[in-house]
């Protein structure tokens, strides 16, 4: 049997000389490819992965080097820009730090509102001694008067959202309605005509403050009645519990005979803060 | 089993390149065509192209058989010969496998013969012993085994159906009879992965010719 399988392996194997050229052929062909060992690859392709690396590293090592200088260079455009307009706000000039294109764009939306306001106040009789007033002015208290919106950002509330309006106050004889209520223990001020806007009663002193500091940009002697502030204090049935007349210089509180009295005079601007205050807490009260 | 390592046949085969390589430049190769326009103005010139372009060739064929330089060198000779006397009227599309089955039938021929003597290769033995695996159980060498030309008809659908790289693996080791190492070295191969492949295409060709129910 053995003898038998190996003669038909025997014709197996002769028969294996009739398969197909095109077969043989092939597997020559294959043998002509260049086989190139894992090992090569490996090489190559290591090779590669380091030029990109160093490529890379360097690249990096340029673009930082570049960046770096690119970071002095508005650093010290900034530096000469702060110097040049006097800053001192340390927000303002951490915001100019960061784009000194930002700072030169900021220092000329300064000089450009500055000019409006000039040409404003050049048809007003008192605008000459406002413009007095503007020079002899703290930097960080002009920088309010001219763009209120940058003190009112601490806010929060509707009121702050309104700049506008907060500088045509200053510019026009406006009374201003303080209604407290006393309930719910917030505020509603209103300019002239417009809605009145709900602020809370802490807030009070602040926006008072604020407003007579942009009359302070008004000498306190020039200050007659009609530049001072009108605040009501209302009780909890919407009557008028108490009066007050506030301007650059004193504080009038209505009288019981219909007349004001100045209860505050030659009061510096913390002082009318801390008067304010507690004209709000008594409100409150 | 005498077994002849694969390092020893590359040797063998390189030691006896280069004197046929001197012989002709490299440049000086004809091509297929040329060659056999040769063989059909019968100028003996062909011979010696033919040796010149595909003497390793033949005599690797020749010694992965027969494991001995004196006896391939002289199947080769005689393919020369077989070669002058087929062509014309062959003209082979493929010069190199035309001449590939010669010296592989020539080894063969002499293989069993040496074998006859008791000399006999173990190389070739080991691989026929590998084909009676594909044998079926029918039987084997009976009356009724089926002719020669049928069984290569059937051997070369069965191929045509293997995946390429089965297919060239199988034909490595059974008609060129390169040794598992060759076969790994050639295609880039485990040792293992080719002794697998091999087992694997022997089951389906045992499978494919009991499918077809015939006997060898």
């Amino acid at each position: 049997m053995e003898e038998k399988k190996m003669q038909a392996a025997e014709r197996l194997y002769e028969a294996l000389e009739g398969v197909d050229p095109e077969l043989l052929a092939r597997s020559e062909a294959e043998n002509k490819k260049k086989v190139i060992p894992f090992g090569r690859w490996a090489k190559a392709m290591a090779a590669c992965l380091a030029l990109v690396v160093v490529g890379g590293a360097c690249w990096a090592t340029m673009h930082n080097g570049l960046g770096k200088e690119a970071n002095d260079m508005a650093s010290s455009i900034t530096q000469d820009a702060r110097k040049a307009i006097g800053m001192n706000d340390e927000s303002k000039a951490d915001m100019a730090e960061d784009n000194a294109d930002g700072l030169i764009q900021y220092e000329g939306n300064l000089a450009s509102e500055a000019s409006e306001e000039a040409e404003f106040a050049d048809n007003e009789p008192w605008a000459e001694s406002e413009n007095k007033a503007a020079e002899s002015m703290p930097q960080e208290t002009a920088a309010q008067t001219l763009n209120p919106s940058t003190d009112s950002a601490a806010g929060g509330d509707k009121y702050e959202a309104q700049p506008k309006k907060y500088l045509s106050l200053w510019k026009d004889e406006v009374n201003l309605d303080i209604r407290s209520g006393m309930t719910s223990g917030s505020l509603e001020i209103a300019f002239g005509e417009e809605t009145p806007v709900r602020i809370k009663s802490s807030r009070l002193a602040k926006v008072l403050y604020d407003y007579f500091c942009n009359l302070q940009t008004v000498p306190a002697r020039d200050v007659d009645f009609g530049d001072c502030v009108t605040v009501n204090l209302y009780d909890g049935d919407g009557n008028v519990a108490d009066e007050f007349r506030i301007s650059g210089s004193y504080v009038q509180r209505m009288g019981m005979e219909g007349t004001y009295e100045i209860v505050e005079e030659g009061y510096s601007y913390e002082d009318l803060r801390e008067s304010l205050r507690q004209i709000s807490e008594e409100g409150q009260e | 089993m005498k077994r002849t390592s694969s390092l020893f046949i590359e040797q063998e085969i390189r030691g006896w390149l280069p004197e046929r390589r001197h012989a002709r430049g490299r440049n000086g190769i004809l091509k297929d065509t040329e060659i056999l326009d040769l063989y059909f103005a019968r100028k003996e010139q062909a011979i010696a192209e033919t040796q010149t372009k595909y003497g390793n060739y033949c005599f690797s064929i020749a010694f992965h058989v027969l494991h001995d330089q004196e006896d391939s060198e002289e199947c080769v000779n005689d393919t020369w010969m077989r070669a002058w006397n087929s062509i014309p009227p062959n003209r082979p599309d493929h010069l190199n496998i035309f001449l590939g089955t010669i010296t592989r039938n020539l080894s063969f021929d002499r293989y069993k013969k040496k074998k006859a003597l008791k000399r006999g290769s173990g190389e070739v033995e080991a691989q026929l012993e590998e084909l009676a695996e594909c044998i079926p159980a029918a039987g084997a060498g009976t009356e009724d085994a089926v002719l020669a030309a049928e069984l290569q008809r059937l051997i070369n659908d069965f191929l045509r159906e293997l995946p390429e790289k089965d297919c060239n693996v199988f034909l490595r080791r059974y008609w060129y009879s390169e040794e598992y190492a060759e076969i790994a070295k050639r295609y880039d191969m485990n040792l293992n992965s080719v002794k697998t492949s091999l087992f694997r295409t022997r089951g389906k060709l045992k499978a494919f010719l009991e499918k077809q129910g015939i006997t060898v």
